[in-house]
């Protein structure tokens, strides 16, 4: 009975990649484009997303208690739902460079005659476990709203920062020089 | 009737199939892929005319063509590697160490059975229980192949993209129903059958339609450095990471 399970869970899982396969596109991957990409990502997370001044804006309890003191209780909930959506559009940017990032790895990695089994292994769990702590995030907020527990935005901020300082680091063989070449070619139209 | 029509139906989509692989000339660049088409339909052919002229040796034959036709099936993976993964020296170096360890000890296994194999019904339970496993071994190894194709990003050109769908399909399907067939018993058999003969014609209609001419692969646009990069790549990103997934973790218990 267990080889027989095995036998159609391996055949069903076979038939279910196949299908996801066949629908993949044929688009050429981790080259200079993926490179300009995760340099933009770092960039989007550094300069757009992360500044504190922003992201204490975004969360500030100020605004809050202005709105509860000088409005009506329906304005109050319609803010309340505004800063609910601003802060899940927030983590969601967040989540998505940090994908960007993690793309940028998988492309480069690719190439490496001494790839490691071990280190990806680790890697991808690693990435996978950054990325569910963001979804968990993106749970708590839309369950419990922005003002539920202050201390998350900031640390959340804090930890992609540090996420964009040592990305900096991964990405610092892409120098100045590289880096404007690997720029130009991606804005030229594709090759037939 | 209906077999018959199927086997013959089929016999005429490997003819047109390596036809168009000579016109197309699509024989040179994926060998190992035509020589297991030209092994089908030589097999299936001469088996088909044995068939029908009641020779008594059809019997054993059919046996060592499925033999044969089993091991040559692999000659698609062997064109995925070559092809896809030779541009990628990292993949390439996990998918050929597993896939060629796991074929060894599954064709180890079928020469030393067969070397003490006592009679013909030996053979012929040898061929369902090997089938089987030689099967099962080719579906985890495509399964773990499309596994880091798709982690990896890495993009196939039609040609060898509809050899793996067309091949893939059947290995799915067959594999299934071989369980089912161990299962059920002899009532499944023609169910088997039927199914085996349509899957296998649908594969030759995959790979009739995305193997008409040739389409280059996507060449993946790279400038890596050296290889000490590598570890300097890979050390910075699991850095990164541990310490994002560190303070996440606090975040989240907050």
């Amino acid at each position: 009975m267990i080889q027989l399970i095995s036998f159609l869970v391996i055949g069903a899982l076979l038939l279910v990649s196949l299908y996801s396969f066949a629908r993949s596109s044929n688009r050429a991957e981790g080259g200079s484009g993926a490179m300009v990409q995760a340099k933009h990502a770092l960039n989007a997370l550094q300069a757009g997303l992360l500044p504190p001044e922003l992201v204490g804006r975004i969360f500030s309890r100020e605004d809050l208690e202005y709105v509860e003191s000088e409005t009506s209780e329906e304005i109050r909930e319609l803010f309340m739902e505004e800063r609910k959506k601003v802060a899940l559009f927030w983590v969601s940017r967040v989540r998505k460079q940090v994908l960007s990032l993690k793309r940028f790895h998988l492309g480069s990695a690719r190439f490496y005659a001494r790839l490691s089994l071990r280190t990806e292994l680790a890697l991808a769990v690693d990435f996978a476990t950054l990325l569910f702590a963001c979804r968990a995030l993106q749970v708590f907020l839309y369950l419990r709203g922005p003002y539920a527990a202050p201390g998350i935005v900031g640390s959340t901020a804090a930890t992609a920062a540090r996420v964009c300082k040592i990305s900096e680091k991964s990405l610092s063989f892409l120098t100045p020089a590289y880096a404007g070449t690997v720029g130009d070619r991606a804005t030229r139209p594709a090759r037939p | 009737m209906l077999s018959l029509i199927i086997w013959s139906c089929g016999v005429f989509l490997e003819a047109l199939l390596l036809f168009r692989g000579l016109r197309a000339k699509l024989f040179l660049r994926y060998p190992n892929f035509y020589i297991y088409v030209l092994s089908l339909f030589l097999s299936d052919g001469l088996l088909y005319l044995a068939y029908l002229a009641k020779l008594a040796s059809y019997d054993k034959w059919s046996w060592y063509a499925g033999f044969l036709n089993l091991f040559l099936g692999c000659g698609i993976l062997l064109e995925v590697f070559r092809h896809v993964l030779s541009r990628y020296a990292g993949v390439e170096k996990f998918a050929r160490i597993v896939s060629f360890g796991i074929m060894g000890a599954v064709l180890c296994f079928a020469v030393i059975y067969l070397m003490f194999a006592p009679d013909g019904s030996a053979a012929h339970a040898l061929f369902v229980r090997l089938q089987r496993d030689f099967l099962m071994v080719q579906a985890i190894l495509l399964f773990g192949l499309l596994q880091l194709v798709s982690y990896y990003g890495i993009s196939m050109g039609k040609n060898l993209k509809g050899m793996i769908l067309g091949y893939g399909q059947t290995l799915g399907v067959t594999l299934i129903a071989l369980a089912l067939r161990a299962y059920i018993g002899p009532r499944f058999q023609s169910v088997w059958t039927l199914a085996q003969q349509l899957t296998y014609l649908a594969a030759l209609a995959i790979w009739l339609v995305n193997l008409w001419s040739y389409c280059a692969n996507p060449v993946p646009e790279s400038k890596i450095g050296v290889e000490a990069d590598y570890e300097v790549l890979a050390a910075k990103t699991r850095d990164m990471v541990g310490a994002a997934s560190t303070q996440l973790v606090k975040v989240n218990r907050l």
